[in-house]
């Protein structure tokens, strides 16, 4: 998985995470260029968004894994309006989720295209941006 | 700096340390130089070392870590003496894969260290001990009156002479807010334990037979008794130099944290 | 009717820790659930009610609740009044089980103010949203939230913008014949698919308004409204229901209107056929598309074909919002207070030119947050007596 790229790279919206005890190995990962998922060793259900315990079976028995990173476009739209200064300069851009390898879907970005030719089913891979404080926010490029 | 937790029996230990972050389950990378250990005085936390951490940086590395009961890490009253913190040392160097890491000890840290130095000898590669010295000076009367605060009875104490004199405004407060990270019952039990385990070692019990490179670092801005104390430990230990650092006083950790590097760097080229 | 002698309190615990430096305050609540839950001999799939309250989640806080849950409660109560909540709690779990609203209450509580006030700096603040970081890098607009279920909509449906013109269509013609709404000249559906894009799919003209306003609704017994000044309006039916995430797993097309609006029918021993109008939330010209299709008035799917050309304006199959809805009318935010109020009205008779013919039941959605994050559904059947 690549490395984070530097966050003066056009995308000021990418700012540091909010993290807390339960979030924080998933933003340290994506500061390493790593996707890490959640998978509880007891019912074998991998989560996202992570948690400290597994909401399936309720056990405590998480453990972090780094994921493949690959998946494809579930759903998108193209943000055209949006005031706040820290978007209103990457107009247009796409939010979508994205439907992972390993299951569960996440919110994001498809970056690194022309807006009208995101689709969904397009295969998609993971991409990160370093923010400061050692971590990253993941988004997604077309594979 | 990357802060996880580890769980020893059940309790949530909170660990800082160099380099990069890494999956919850896994220690810290290690890096290829010699790698540090910090250990927290009484009443305080890990907190005390975040500059001194940044300053000796790679290919060293270094840790530091909150005994249960200090500041961030969980319980109250899981260790009530010394050689249950250095049991709590050895547990954690052990779980983050640390080989042979010098013990920087500060305040009842140092005795920590020189319990493990005593136990475990050959998992050591030496010690610095700062602010320190034997007997610790610890009298009933700041016992008792330490008991006050923690029954409520009185405001808990802020000795500005703990860092050194003419410091200016930042360093005092930096002092201030290291103070009052942790329950003053941890730091009741702690200054018990110091007490019980200096006076034994005075006494002979532990016999002064650490035999890896020491060096005592002491600011020179600490009192003329704890000057003299940490003169007495030098001589008392085989192979300890004594240092002065001009400058600072008890909070040196953070006070001249690049000066302590360089004293660090120094015992781990005699490793 | 009183329920006492009649609820029971089956499962305790208290976090034993008053120390939880490594915890957020929903984890505290998390695991206090499990081990309540446990107490009591029950699961978390049991739970049907939720009632809850903290000093720092904001006005979603059960919504928030449910997603971390990963459950999806139908009785949702965050009533907040202080620490005196949860003592509240109990009594409004009793007065919701007893009327068969819920089978098993979950009260919850999490908070990590000592370790918040010794973080300085260096720990989490606790009890936000746990979702929001995952949001907020995004950009995700609440518009675009709900295009994204559009865009899906359209991709497993087939279904159009000039479908979705179409509701914002009729339903402006039902506000230029209220004279309080904001928005009264009469649009077409080129108006709609040539207004400008927000976020794909979704025009400017496919988004609610922005106006100021209030309401206020009471409510009391049967028995006493006989008494007072105007024809009945009673409630038949209702239900509460949260869609969100599940983990990470989610049905776009399923919202929390399907099961919202599943409990209010069961309640009124009703079905679809018979409601004569509907008032629901249309933040959205999709959100009116899919909670139709939720609710039973279509299959899934058939919500296109179903809003086309006129099908829920008046004298159409189905009015609805014969107000001008959040899209010509009346939207300050939260909207939901307006559709019970329009429902009244309507079933009250007198409205004239905007009056549904005939109108003896109503069915009433409204939903609350973002369609394709989280959001809670809650369903009225309201009928004449």
């Amino acid at each position: 998985m690549s490395k984070p790229k530097d966050e003066a790279d056009g995308n000021p919206q990418y700012a540091r995470p909010e993290i807390d005890w339960e979030s924080r190995a998933y933003w340290e990962g994506a500061g390493r260029g790593e996707l890490v998922l959640q998978r509880c060793r007891a019912c074998r259900v991998v989560q996202h968004r992570p948690r400290g315990f597994c909401v399936s079976c309720l056990s405590d028995e998480i453990e972090h894994f780094v994921a493949s990173g690959r998946g494809e476009v579930y759903t998108y739209s193209i943000v055209r309006q949006n005031p706040m200064p820290r978007f209103r300069d990457a107009l247009p851009y796409v939010v979508a989720y994205v439907q992972l390898e390993e299951g569960p879907q996440l919110l994001t970005n498809i970056v690194d295209c022309d807006p009208d030719s995101v689709s969904i089913g397009m295969p998609v891979r993971v991409d990160f941006v370093s923010t400061e404080g050692g971590l990253g926010v993941p988004r997604f490029v077309p594979a | 700096m990357p802060e996880k937790y580890v769980h020893r029996k059940g309790i949530p230990l909170l660990v800082r340390h160099t380099g990069e972050t890494t999956l919850p389950q896994n220690p810290p990378q290690s890096g290829a130089g010699p790698t540090i250990l910090c250990l927290h005085d009484a009443g305080l936390q890990s907190s005390v070392f975040s500059d001194l951490l940044d300053a000796f940086g790679p290919p060293a590395s270094g840790l530091s870590f909150d005994l249960p009961g200090h500041g961030r890490s969980g319980s109250l009253d899981a260790v009530s003496s010394i050689e249950e913190m250095a049991e709590v040392a050895v547990w954690i160097a052990d779980w983050c894969q640390l080989e042979r890491p010098i013990l920087v000890g500060h305040g009842m840290g140092a005795l920590v260290a020189l319990e493990w130095a005593h136990t475990k000898p050959e998992s050591l590669g030496g010690l610095v001990l700062c602010g320190a010295g034997l007997a610790m000076g610890i009298t009933q009367e700041t016992i008792e009156s330490l008991r006050q605060v923690t029954f409520g009875k009185a405001p808990r104490p802020f000795d500005p002479s703990r860092v050194a004199r003419d410091s200016g405004p930042e360093l005092m407060k930096r002092a201030y807010r290291e103070g009052i990270q942790t329950d003053p019952r941890a730091t009741l039990v702690d200054l018990v334990a110091s007490r019980r385990w200096s006076d034994g070692f005075v006494r002979g019990d532990r016999p002064p037979s650490i035999d890896c490179p020491t060096r005592i670092v002491c600011g020179a801005g600490e009192a003329t008794a704890c000057l003299e104390r940490a003169e007495k430990l030098a001589s008392a230990l085989p192979r300890a130099t004594l240092s002065i650092v001009e400058g600072a006083a008890h909070f040196l950790p953070f006070e001249k944290p690049a000066a302590l590097a360089s004293e660090i760097r120094k015992i781990a080229e005699a490793v | 009717m009183s329920f006492s002698g009649q609820i029971a309190i089956a499962g305790v615990h208290e976090y034993e820790s008053r120390w939880a430096p490594d915890k957020t305050s929903f984890q505290i609540m998390g695991e206090c659930a499990r081990e309540a839950l446990a107490d009591a001999g029950l699961r978390l799939e049991d739970v049907d009610g939720l009632f809850g309250a903290t000093m720092t989640m904001g006005a979603m806080g059960m919504v928030q609740l449910s997603e971390y849950l990963n459950i999806k409660p139908r009785y949702l109560d965050g009533t907040n009044i202080g620490g005196s909540s949860f003592v509240s709690h109990v009594a409004h779990a009793g007065a919701a089980i007893h009327a068969g609203l819920c089978d098993v209450a979950l009260i919850v509580y999490g908070s990590t103010a000592a370790s918040d006030a010794m973080a300085i700096g260096t720990g989490s603040a606790g009890g936000r949203d746990p979702s929001a970081a995952f949001v907020s890098p995004y950009g995700m607009t609440l518009v675009s939230s709900y295009a994204m279920v559009a865009k899906r909509h359209m991709f497993e449906f087939g279904t159009r913008s000039e479908q979705l013109a179409d509701i914002a269509v009729s339903t402006r013609h039902h506000a230029s014949l209220n004279p309080d709404a904001k928005m009264r000249q009469p649009i077409t559906r080129e108006d709609v698919l040539e207004s400008r894009m927000i976020a794909d799919p979704l025009h400017l003209l496919d988004c609610c308004i922005i106006s100021d306003g209030g309401g206020a609704v009471i409510v009391t017994r049967l028995e006493r409204a006989k008494d007072l000044r105007q024809p009945l309006v009673v409630v038949q039916g209702t239900g509460e229901a949260v869609a969100h995430r599940e983990i990470g797993a989610p049905d776009l097309m399923t919202i929390a209107a399907r099961q919202s609006g599943e409990a209010a029918f069961a309640m009124a021993r009703m079905s679809p056929g018979e409601i004569d109008f509907c008032t629901i939330y249309d933040s959205f010209t999709i959100t009116v598309l899919t909670t139709l299709e939720n609710l039973g008035f279509c299959e899934p799917g058939e919500g296109g074909p179903f809003v086309e050309n006129g099908g829920i304006g008046l004298g159409g199959r189905l009015p609805v919002n014969p107000d001008g809805g959040g899209l010509s009318s009346n939207h300050s935010g939260m909207r939901g207070i307006f559709l019970v109020i329009e429902a009244v009205r309507q079933l009250r008779g007198g409205l004239g030119k905007r009056q549904v013919e005939g109108a003896e039941t109503a069915l009433v959605h409204g939903t609350g947050g973002y369609l394709g994050l989280m959001h809670s559904g809650a369903t009225l059947i309201l009928g004449k007596a």
